[in-house]
């Protein structure tokens, strides 16, 4: 890819849009690539049976460079790549997370108990299940980080999107 | 070394006051000292690059108790906000220990994760004669909880308890609910919301509808014909930069159309689309490309959309994370995602 063709990107060339835009671009390309060079796959014949698999890959790039975009300012991007990253080598070594759960601080379970009963215990336990590393959060930063992670969904989606009108045409 | 010396001459008045209190909590407790000079030397830095002189730089290798004055009086200078610190200070000499101020007193939450959860310490707005070894506070009514040291000193407004528990409620609360107003703005269509239930009953809503635009999203590209060269990756590089720069326009674009999107919140987000001007150029760019084969293209549009909704109810059945194992069968795995980096 020829870096000149960067130079009119929006004014701020180290956003996260324009971050994020460039690795998923690389990522997709990739996945694309790999897909032609596939023989099960043809191009000309909508098969649907390398379509669950493509998805799964096409979503953990999106997601991973989204993620890598924000970079480890936020909790919520590093619990995402950790959780990428641990689910790639629990997948190569078959090994069973259920064994291996973080240990919380005592600490901040008690803060969390607290904290939700302010704001609902079920409203808590649901936002904390939807963002990325929420569990081991406590109330106040879990809003913090989902803002942050609001923001940064809706650029993944405008992005995704114009990427994909331009693949459509 | 010159700085040095200048520092001293000017801020001789603090040098008593200081030195009683960082003697003071040396005296008390020895072993916060170090995480004391920590943080003192780690905020020091952070407000160094707030005020972007070149000559903080030095400042982390300074004593402690050449350190704090200067910063008082840096501040002063660089920034009015700051300056009621320094006058406030001199009513009160024991707490000029830490004055670290807020530069901005807004909604801009701090995150510093590496200070320890601080103590807070009360105090009524008559009296100063609870005062413990604190740092300075705005002279507001309100309670400025920005919190670089262990102690945070916090004013009790009239006529309400003291308790450092209930203050410390009562700090978190506020915390909690500014950031409530904040995800408020965010989140479109909150402003007649109120009550924190509904509003996080929003919230979550919206963050799920997100997710699942990027999963349905990432199907499509999936499922999109690879019939690409090089030619249609430098469009795409060029033109979606472009693009994305006017995003924002608040239209349904055309291929949603002939899809039912379930989605509450389709219409509200800023839906981004080719104007009519952007597009003829793209097709021009396209027709200019011999290499480009339309039809295949176009059906594959075509067949799209009635695939998309069994597979979607499918995987909306399914559950997306018996999808994911699948992706990497095979040779696929740690070396595939090691690529796609």
């Amino acid at each position: 890819m020829n870096p000149k063709t960067y130079h009119h990107i929006s004014s701020n060339p180290s956003s996260v849009k324009s971050r994020f835009t460039r690795g998923f671009l690389r990522a997709f390309k990739k996945i694309k690539r790999q897909q032609r060079l596939l023989p099960t796959s043809s191009s000309s014949s909508s098969n649907p049976s390398p379509r669950p698999y493509l998805y799964g890959r096409v979503k953990i790039a999106a997601d991973k460079s989204l993620a890598l975009a924000v970079g480890s300012r936020r909790a919520w991007s590093r619990a995402l790549l950790w959780k990428i990253h641990y689910k790639a080598w629990r997948q190569r070594s078959r090994f069973n997370n259920k064994k291996k759960r973080l240990k919380e601080n005592k600490k901040n379970k008690k803060k969390k108990k607290n904290d939700d009963e302010e704001v609902g215990f079920r409203h808590a336990k649901e936002l904390r299940k939807l963002v990325p590393g929420g569990k081991a959060m406590d109330l106040c930063s879990l809003l913090d980080e989902t803002a942050h992670y609001i923001k940064c969904l809706i650029t993944q989606v405008q992005v995704m999107k114009s990427i994909d009108q331009i693949y459509s045409f | 070394m010159e700085i040095q010396s200048n520092w001293e001459d000017q801020n001789d008045p603090f040098e008593s006051g200081l030195s009683s209190i960082v003697t003071s909590p040396a005296a008390s407790n020895g072993s916060a000292i170090p995480a004391d000079a920590f943080m003192i030397r780690e905020v020091i830095g952070r407000l160094g690059n707030i005020c972007n002189s070149s000559d903080i730089s030095p400042q982390s290798y300074l004593n402690n108790t050449f350190s704090i004055p200067f910063e008082s009086k840096k501040l002063g200078g660089s920034n009015d906000g700051n300056k009621k610190f320094s006058r406030s200070s001199t009513p009160e000499e024991s707490s000029v220990s830490d004055q670290i101020p807020k530069p901005q007193i807004d909604s801009n939450p701090r995150k510093r994760k590496s200070i320890p959860r601080p103590k807070l310490v009360a105090e009524t707005e008559e009296s100063d004669t609870k005062r413990s070894k604190a740092e300075t506070n705005t002279n507001d009514n309100s309670k400025p909880p920005e919190p670089p040291k262990d102690y945070i000193h916090v004013r009790a407004r009239r006529g309400q308890a003291t308790d450092s528990h209930s203050l410390a409620e009562r700090v978190r609360r506020e915390k909690i609910s500014e950031r409530m107003k904040f995800l408020q703005d965010l989140v479109p269509g909150c402003n007649k919301v109120t009550g924190k239930a509904v509003m996080l009953d929003e919230i979550i809503n919206y963050v799920q509808s997100l997710q699942r635009q990027v999963e349905f999203l990432s199907m499509k590209l999936a499922s999109v014909t690879p019939r690409m060269d090089s030619n249609m990756d430098a469009l795409l590089s060029k033109d979606m930069f472009q693009f994305s720069r006017g995003s924002g326009q608040p239209t349904l674009y055309p291929v949603d159309s002939s899809v039912t999107l379930p989605f509450g919140y389709q219409q509200e987000l800023p839906l981004y689309n080719i104007s009519n001007a952007e597009n003829q150029f793209l097709i021009n760019q396209l027709h200019q490309n011999p290499s480009m084969q339309f039809p295949p293209i176009n059906e594959a549009a075509f067949q799209v959309p009635s695939f998309w909704e069994d597979d979607l109810q499918s995987l909306v059945q399914m559950g997306f994370n018996r999808n994911q194992p699948q992706a990497f069968h095979g040779s696929m795995g740690e070396a595939q995602l090691k690529i796609e980096l």
